[in-house]
């Protein structure tokens, strides 16, 4: 393997940059790039370490929601009190997330930007409708995370332009949410199939006012299930409606048969599992008031 | 032909600079350049944890991270728990608890559970079994590694109040 060229710029600009030039790849954890290149996937022949760039890790209040740093480690997601108090599902799909010693060094910007099917954190970006911050040559856009994932480590992203941060609004009054992983280890393991879900209630908690199930490892990119949520939103919930719900889920999902789990098992498994996320959710929604 | 870069860092306490390739691997540069083989290398894909080392006190799996990241940080692997020739008495609980078997998966097993302990004195079971997901082991069926962490929390008890106390 020819030995890439790394290049440490200190602000988005300069990373922008850099990133202009002909066989330059962004790096940050590099728990992805390091196997792909290791494999010859890809042969980069500069590396744009992003870590130096200050103002683009962490996570703060802003007055459109909660903003998480591009940079941020999975690990950081597991104890801020931020995401506790605001995005606990973060927190619970971040603990779920390959083992502390690859926490320690993921973010969740390589997590969005390597586009994997099975993108863990993808999934409660979705059904919170999260937006993507996108810095390049030409300035500043947002990409509503739904239209992020293009393919198989495909993304929206043009060439040079990096990701900075994700803009989660605020979830609303009486939501609740939910995430459940199937693979063959609890942790260490990349998903079967991954579901979340979120659904806010009506103020008797008796209707369905607006609901967001979004699938992984199921397609070629993380996704929403759109007529899932339409068979939910407005409706009055019942086990019955759930359970169609459930059935909706599968028209969006495109699964391959791969040495994980035959495509078959991955539409069953649809089903089931949004079933259980919608039913954990809807249990988790506040039925008044939020304390 | 791309040129070494001189990278600086506190390994085990101790200053170190070492010329190395902008790509390699933390793992190359402790086994190879360091002399440092502590850290073994086992599934080179980040699974098997038996490359785990401290970065500034949080394990990492030292196969998935570039040496040059490390720059200006402080690395502890297994040689650096204590001074040449003697045992950390988390060492000695595993041995005392036979919870090293051939041995491979011991080093990156200790430094996990050192992590955990320095934040958490006291782990619950499943706070142990968290801990080391990122660590396998295909002797000892784990039990026994448990046991000696626990063993050593507890013998730290009496020693952690007294701190407290001060
Ligand atoms: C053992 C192991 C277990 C794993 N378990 C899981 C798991 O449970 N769930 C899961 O979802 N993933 C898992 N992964 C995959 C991987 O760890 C994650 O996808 C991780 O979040 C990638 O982040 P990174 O910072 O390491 O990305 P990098 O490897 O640095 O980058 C990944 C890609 O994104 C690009 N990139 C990174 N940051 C930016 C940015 N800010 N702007 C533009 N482009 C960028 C890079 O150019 C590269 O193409 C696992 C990996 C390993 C090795
Ligand atoms: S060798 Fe690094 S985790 Fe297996
Ligand atoms: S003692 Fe042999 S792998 Fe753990």
């Amino acid at each position: 393997m020819a030995e890439p060229q790394m290049l440490q710029p200190s602000t988005v600009r300069e990373a922008v940059r850099a990133l202009a030039a002909r066989g330059a790849v962004a790096m940050a954890g590099a728990t992805d790039l390091i196997p792909a290149m290791r494999k010859g996937e890809i042969r980069p022949r500069i590396l744009v370490n992003l870590k130096g760039i200050a103002g683009i890790r962490g996570v703060k209040r802003t007055r459109r929601g909660i903003w998480i740093g591009a940079l941020t480690r999975v690990a950081d997601l597991l104890d801020d009190p931020v995401i506790a108090q605001n995005l606990p599902l973060l927190a619970e799909v971040a603990a779920e997330f390959a083992s502390p010693q690859i926490r320690n060094l993921a973010t969740i910007g390589g997590n969005l930007c390597n586009a994997a099917p099975s993108a863990d954190l993808a999934l409660p970006l979705l059904v919170f409708d999260a937006t993507a911050e996108v810095r390049g040559r030409s300035g500043k856009r947002e990409i509503a995370t739904s239209d992020f994932f293009r393919g198989v480590n495909r993304t929206a992203l043009r060439r040079g332009e990096i990701l900075t941060g994700l803009l989660v609004p605020r979830p609303r009054v009486r939501t609740g949410a939910a995430h459940l992983k199937l693979g063959v280890r609890k942790a260490m393991d990349l998903a079967f199939v991954g579901i979340a879900a979120a659904v806010q209630v009506s103020s008797d908690g008796k209707k369905c006012r607006r609901a967001r199930v979004a699938l992984g490892s199921v397609a070629p990119t993380p996704r929403r299930a759109a007529k899932a949520e339409a068979v939910l939103e407005g409706q009055v919930v019942t086990s019955q409606l759930i359970d169609e719900a459930a059935e909706a889920a599968v028209s969006a999902a495109r699964p391959v048969s791969d040495l994980r789990a035959s495509a078959d098992y991955r539409r069953e498994m649809t089903r089931v599992l949004t079933g259980r996320a919608l039913r954990e959710a809807f249990r988790r929604a506040p039925q008044e008031r939020p304390r | 032909m791309t040129a070494e870069t001189t990278m600086t860092f506190r390994v085990n306490g101790r200053e170190c600079q070492v010329a190395a390739g902008p790509a390699e691997r933390l793992v190359d540069v402790l086994r190879s350049r360091l002399g440092l083989t502590g850290a073994k290398e086992g599934c080179s894909t980040g699974q098997c944890g038996a490359c785990t080392v401290l970065l500034d006190g949080e394990p990492v799996a030292s196969c998935m991270m570039l040496a040059a990241d490390a720059e200006g940080r402080e690395i502890t692997t297994i040689e650096g728990l204590a001074p040449p020739g003697e045992l950390h008495p988390l060492q000695q609980a595993f041995l005392e608890h036979g919870a090293v078997q051939c041995g491979f998966c011991t080093p990156g097993m200790i430094l996990s559970a050192k992590a955990l302990l320095d934040r958490k004195p006291h782990p619950s079971d499943e706070d142990i079994a968290r801990a080391l997901v990122g660590n396998l082991c295909r002797c000892t069926g784990y039990r026994k590694i448990c046991e000696a962490i626990k063993s050593y929390a507890r013998s730290t008890r009496g020693r952690s109040k007294r701190v407290r106390k001060r």
